[in-house]
């Protein structure tokens, strides 16, 4: 992830803004049935025949099922390796398993995500019980991932416009300027929650 | 997957309530900018040598910046974002991924700070921070590799050793010039410090925790010390329910004869030890450049 | 009761001994517009942030007649729409529609009520398209009218704007002028942008270290501090 955070990552935002059957589900049915899903496919060996579930649910939905199955793979360059080593230690159904299971896992969980805004998704785990925090903090990294990102790629065209001063005290100030930009900027989403009388997760 | 699944939610729980004792309202915010901060941070190159660069990888210098209990829900919150919208690390990782960074990592990196950070050395702390840090999540992630079955002969366990500790190395340099910078830039940011009994404590519990996985390291270099420690200790079911396959044995099957069997084992090794050293590569640079 | 804010003998300090605000004495009427000069760091903002409870310093504040404290400070955040510099920071929800809407949420509506103030005060100030989208990839002219809007839906009796014109172009700012002269409520505007204080204000405060050393009509306190770039004292032209 060291491109920068762009568009990709604002394509769940849009597509879990659909208007389709599973879209309208109550995410807390749709989160129950993900994390079964996720259970099903970790525990049994059976769960890979139940790959296409998804897809075809994506579809129903009219959702990219082919973006899907794409970003799904994003889990494979890890799972290779080690699968490949499986492989040459003999036990080929272990190196199987080593690709298939977390495959069909992000598929599920590009599924989920697609299919419902990730504010629904952290508001559902929070009635099972989730810590409340860690989901509020997640929702405020969502919200601003895009914008500091931003900033980081900023500085680090300006310091390459500057010539090559890339020596490893000009990258840690570079973070230690951008930590103290990204504290004061918290400080003033703080006050402007305060002026409108609230902030988090309903 | 199951039980550190468990550990891990437990952990991220009490974190959670514990820091929101600490932290004043405006903890949502801060915490929530500090995390995008660290996937932010991800861009920045650190140049180590020609043409290589390694990253920031946050857990020491949250610890530091915010506090150990706040820094244990970001990392956590990260770690989360991460599986769920960039399919990075994968669901099913979770659990050991927050136990290994979120928990243990972060655990460390503020264990030096708070053992260290007192005295003069702020620099030597934070460096220490980081590097214990790192190499705890390394260590762990290693362990937990080798217990779920994967054997890993023993020289490329201590290739891989060398990895982390040269990842180590780095994260402590970062977190030390990152610290030192931020004190300049904006003084007070960083914590204070302050002595106490329990510092002793978590510094065993970890001390421990680091032990145990030492062990299932040198276990799974000797040629039947898994199947013996696993016996030993009863989790031969818990892997089961990992990977939902029998154990595998050591000596290749498919080879017959003796001294094929031998050199199939010896070729065997020499390719896993390269397969590892790979996988240990592109494992750093996904931390490095992930 | 036509004071909405009336401050006196304000004092202020982020830490001991480094005082920003060292008595401001300052009214406020109802329907009045007015802009707030000073150099950076003279205490225009942090003065602002009392007006609605952020910062509380020492002194005498009552804002729509009510003490700026503890019971009252929901209240007041209501009655004072405070739009922030950078509308990044002010807009928190994921969606146009529900960030409009999260003010009279936040004020006990129904969903469908607030909804429909947020929709009429996203029209009033030109947004009604595609209110379901994130608001990210917005212009900073749009996302300051989406925030704007989300202000406006609580019906607030003070609207207190700091620096609005940093990240517009002129057609957007020229925009702002005409929204804003169309809102009835008194507005405080912190600016260093004096055409626009001259064409929205009719009164001006001057900050200097902490308190408030000039207060009359527009032109006169931008002549007489020299806050315009545009006019100098002796006209001359550029240097060759």
């Amino acid at each position: 992830m060291a491109q920068r955070i762009g568009g990709r990552h604002f394509a769940f935002d849009e597509w879990s803004r659909g208007g389709s059957w599973l879209h309208r589900l109550d995410a807390r049915w749709k989160l129950a049935a993900a994390l079964a899903a996720l259970v099903f496919t970790s525990l049994r060996g059976e769960a890979w025949m139940a790959a296409p579930a998804p897809l075809l649910l994506a579809l129903a939905a009219r959702l990219p099922a082919h973006a899907l199955v794409w970003r799904a793979a994003a889990v494979l360059p890890f799972a290779v390796v080690f699968a490949w080593m499986s492989w040459l230690a003999g036990d080929s159904a272990r190196a199987a398993a080593l690709l298939w299971r977390p495959y069909v896992s992000a598929l599920w969980v590009a599924l989920l995500m697609a299919a419902t805004p990730l504010e629904e998704v952290l508001a559902a785990a929070a009635r099972f019980g989730a810590p409340r925090l860690v989901l509020e903090v997640m929702h405020f990294i969502w919200r601003y991932l895009g914008v500091l990102s931003e900033q980081a790629w900023r500085m680090r065209t300006a310091a390459a416009a500057r010539g090559a001063d890339r020596s490893f005290e000009v990258s840690a100030a570079s973070l230690a300027v951008l930590f103290a930009a990204s504290y004061q900027r918290a400080v003033r989403v703080h006050r402007a929650q305060l002026a409108r009388n609230g902030g988090g997760l309903r | 997957m199951g039980v550190l699944g468990a550990a891990s939610l437990a952990g991220a729980a009490a974190a959670a309530r514990k820091a929101s004792q600490a932290l004043d309202e405006s903890r949502v915010p801060l915490m929530g900018m500090a995390g995008a901060f660290v996937f932010a941070a991800q861009m920045i190159n650190f140049p180590v040598a020609a043409g290589a660069s390694g990253h920031l990888l946050g857990g020491a210098l949250l610890a530091i910046t915010l506090g150990t209990a706040p820094a244990v829900v970001v990392m956590t919150a990260i770690l989360a974002i991460q599986a769920l919208l960039f399919q990075d690390g994968g669901v099913l990782a979770l659990g050991a991924n927050v136990f290994n960074m979120a928990l243990a990592g972060v655990a460390a990196g503020g264990w030096a700070w708070q053992a260290f950070g007192g005295t003069g050395r702020r620099r030597l702390a934070a460096f220490a921070a980081g590097s214990l840090s790192a190499l705890a999540a390394a260590c762990l992630a290693l362990a937990e590799l080798a217990a779920s079955g994967v054997r890993i002969p023993g020289a490329a366990l201590a290739l891989a050793l060398g990895i982390f500790g040269v990842t180590a190395l780095l994260e402590g340099a970062i977190t030390a010039a990152v610290a030192a910078a931020l004190e300049s830039v904006q003084p007070g940011l960083l914590g204070r410090t302050h002595g106490s009994p329990r510092r002793v404590l978590s510094g065993l519990l970890l001390a421990s925790l680091l032990l145990v996985a030492a062990g299932f390291l040198v276990a799974s270099s000797l040629p039947d010390g898994l199947e013996h420690l696993a016996e030993a200790i009863g989790i031969t079911g818990l892997e089961r329910a990992v990977l939902a396959a029998p154990m595998p044995d050591y000596e290749a099957k498919w080879l017959g004869g003796d001294w094929l069997r031998k050199a199939g084992a010896g070729l065997f090794g020499l390719i896993v030890t390269a397969a590892v050293c790979w996988a240990a590569g592109r494992w750093i640079s996904r931390w490095r450049s992930a | 009761m036509s004071c909405i804010v009336h401050a006196r003998g304000l004092r202020f300090a982020y830490q001991p001994g480094r005082e920003i605000l060292r008595g401001v004495d300052f009214q406020l009427h109802r329907g009045e517009s007015v802009a707030v000069f000073g150099r950076n760091g003279s205490g225009k903002t942090t003065f602002l942030l009392h007006l609605n409870g952020i910062l509380r310093g020492e002194g005498h504040l009552r804002v729509c007649d009510l003490p700026v404290e503890a019971p009252h400070l929901r209240q007041i955040r209501r009655k004072i729409g405070f739009l922030f510099q950078d509308p990044e920071d002010q807009l928190f929800r994921p969606t146009i529609l529900e960030d409009a809407a999260f003010g009279p949420r936040q004020a006990g509506l129904s969903r469908e009520e607030a909804e429909h103030r947020a929709r009429r005060a996203l029209a009033s100030v030109g947004m009604e398209e595609d209110l379901d989208r994130a608001p990210y990839h917005l212009s900073s002219g749009e996302k300051q009218r989406v925030a704007l809007a989300g202000i406006l839906a609580v019906e607030p009796e003070v609207l207190i704007l700091d620096e609005p014109t940093t990240h517009l172009d002129p057609p957007a700012r020229r925009a702002l002028i005409e929204l804003l002269r169309t809102l009835p409520q008194a507005k405080l505007v912190v600016t260093h942008d004096a055409p626009f204080a001259r064409a929205l204000c009719s009164r001006a405060v001057f900050f200097d270290h902490g308190r408030i050393v000039a207060d009359g009509p527009t032109e006169e306190i931008i002549r007489r501090f020299d806050w315009d770039l545009g006019s100098p004292p002796e006209t001359s032209p550029a240097p060759r």
